[in-house]
């Protein structure tokens, strides 16, 4: 059913504090790891009789007894009514139980500096965009992923051609080298990620990679306390499709890049194999900050983990003609000047 | 007194030393075809050029070759006296009316064959030749001295003087007539748009810089543990070769050239008039 993690010294509730890397209690500040929280955690004995129950169901929060809001995908939110973190365990035990997380890695505080410094930069940002946009809603939440091994074969057949030019007296000769080039390599391609929410646009979560994987870890529920959470809402076959695709690219341009030095590339014949080893389901952490500016919405996206984040700066036009117009001035009297002077 | 001593010997030390006899004739009229009168102007221009041209100029006449062609007859006849600018038998041209097969033949010595392209001297024949046509030999003659200047190369291969050549205008530039990168900026009209260009160039690329991009790549996900190579082949099948003739640098840059039996170099040509 629904868990939270109460303080062992106090009783209020313990959150994932990302500074620390450890479980905090928010009243009393007691710390303990996420794997003693785990360990402590009394629900876990009734793991394999959830794993019959539906996903659709009603959860109540186990502090104030409301009824919590949720979709079927969400693992983990706070309840509407109390505010306290809950879990919904039965969605996160099993097969359903993501097999590695990488933890936040920077708090709330932290994302919003990254968010300001990013509305404040830019030539063409217009004046007092960072004040006047409000903020609608800033959240942290783990985005359920794929991670992908393939083993990727490639071929290549090609026509290549090299140029040189030698003189005899008065003819000058341009000589074309003609090379057959075969290349053939293998190649391992591990944990490529695929975003696996619907909810969270496909081109946004592809701008937070790379993940540092070093920080990849085994998953335990507490990491999510003080968080929100998805699961998937496609298979690792489902994507695979996508996957593939990617893949193919990349040992495409592997092998490509091994033929180097020529004038002229012509590809006769290629050859690619995939092979999926290995799909793992990871959990990925994910600041989300909605803002509106000017009655328009606009999402501003970090990395959890690195920091780097994906956003649309607005232009303004005015600045942008101004830009341009002080940039031609400037460039047309330095050419003046030139012309007069060496021409 | 003194002082004009110093400058008459002076002038004629440095003439002297350039080679240059300005009190040597340069006009012989052996077909009798000009007035003393008209000689005597002919000489004075011819010696007024000189300096201008850094050239010997010689005007001659002639009814009898003694039976040498016109080429043999002239390049004798300079080398014979020593005609030169910067020294004996040095940088001349000479202009032959020979009446006796009613040519005209112009005969160019050391550096002036670098200065004269052929189908320059062909220019300057056909121009003379029309005077000669007439029976104007005065008049041939003196625009003969008056478009050396003209027609003149200097060591880049550019004519020294802006004139009416062969019926196109060149731009007056006494420096080299090169037109350089720069020159174009000059026009305001060019100016603006290259620097309207660089401008909305700029403009695009901040505008790109407001998105933000992907950074993964293959590479990032690669297992380089595991990559291998299983064959690397680049083998060398044939080779398909073209030609091509190169174009020998234009002959503005001088004209072909033979050494006389005096030990001169000699270029020129003629025609009939």
């Amino acid at each position: 059913m629904v868990i939270n993690y109460k303080c062992p010294s106090c009783g209020s509730f313990m959150e994932f504090d990302s500074s620390t890397q450890k479980m905090v209690c928010e009243h009393c500040g007691t710390t303990r790891t996420v794997r003693e929280m785990d360990e402590a955690d009394p629900s876990r004995k009734q793991d394999e009789r959830d794993e019959q129950k539906q996903d659709f169901k009603t959860y109540s929060c186990p502090s104030c007894g409301a009824q919590i809001l949720t979709d079927e995908n969400t693992v983990a939110t706070f309840c509407s009514f109390c505010g306290s973190p809950s879990l919904m365990e039965d969605r996160l035990t099993g097969e359903k139980s993501p097999a590695v997380v990488i933890p936040f890695k920077m708090n709330k505080e932290r994302a919003m500096e990254i968010y300001r410094k990013w509305a404040g930069k830019g030539l063409l940002t217009p004046s007092g965009f960072l004040n006047m946009s409000t903020i609608e809603k800033f959240t942290g939440i783990y985005v359920p992923f794929w991670l992908y091994d393939y083993q990727a074969k490639a071929k290549v057949v090609a026509k290549c051609t090299r140029v040189r030019t030698t003189r005899a007296g008065d003819t000058e000769y341009i000589h074309t080298d003609h090379f057959d080039v075969i290349r053939d390599i293998d190649s391992e391609y591990v944990k490529v990620p695929a975003d696996a929410s619907e909810q969270m646009p496909d081109d946004v979560m592809d701008r937070m990679e790379p993940f540092n994987y070093q920080e990849l870890t085994e998953f335990e529920m507490p990491y999510l306390s003080g968080y929100l959470a998805e699961k998937y809402n496609y298979t690792s076959d489902e994507l695979s499709g996508r996957i593939e695709e990617r893949v193919s690219q990349f040992i495409d341009r592997a092998v490509m890049d091994t033929i180097q030095g020529y004038v002229t590339v012509n590809v006769i014949d290629k050859n690619i194999l995939l092979n999926c080893e290995n799909a793992k389901y990871a959990l990925f952490p994910v600041w989300l900050l909605k803002y509106r500016y000017r009655n328009k919405d606009y999402t501003f996206t970090i990395n959890g983990q690195t920091g780097k984040f994906d956003g649309k700066l607005p232009i303004s036009i005015g600045r942008l003609v101004a830009c341009i117009s002080i940039t031609t001035s400037v460039l047309f009297l330095i050419f003046m000047l030139l012309g007069g002077i060496f021409g | 007194m003194r002082k004009w001593v110093m400058a008459i010997i002076l002038t004629s030390g440095f003439l002297l030393l350039t080679g240059f006899n300005s009190a040597q004739s340069k006009v012989y009229d052996y077909a009798d075809l000009f007035t003393e009168e008209e000689e005597q102007q002919l000489q004075e221009l011819a010696v007024e050029k000189a300096q201008e041209t850094q050239l010997d100029i010689i005007i001659l006449t002639t009814e009898d070759k003694e039976g040498k062609s016109e080429v043999t007859y002239s390049d004798d006849f300079y080398d014979k006296n020593s005609f030169g600018y910067e020294r004996e038998k040095g940088s001349g041209i000479l202009l032959m009316i020979d009446m006796e097969d009613r040519r005209v033949y112009i005969n160019t010595a050391e550096d002036a064959v670098n200065y004269f392209s052929d189908s320059e001297i062909d220019s300057m024949c056909d121009e003379i030749s029309s005077y000669l046509s007439d029976g104007d030999y005065y008049g041939g003659s003196r625009q003969f001295i008056n478009i050396l200047e003209n027609y003149k190369n200097n060591e880049n291969g550019n004519t020294a003087n802006g004139n009416i050549v062969n019926g196109y205008t060149e731009s007056s530039n006494t420096e080299s007539s090169e037109t350089n990168l720069f020159t174009y900026l000059k026009d305001p009209l060019i100016s603006f748009m290259a620097a309207f260009l660089m401008a909305a160039l700029f403009g695009a690329i901040l505008c790109y810089h407001t998105t933000t991009k992907m950074t993964a790549t293959g590479y990032t996900y690669m297992n380089k543990n595991e990559y291998r190579e299983n064959e690397r082949l680049d083998i060398f099948t044939h080779t398909t070769t073209v030609a091509r003739k190169i174009e020998p640098p234009s002959s503005k840059g001088g004209g072909s050239f033979h050494m006389s039996g005096g030990g001169v170099k000699h270029g020129g040509g003629g025609r009939g008039f």
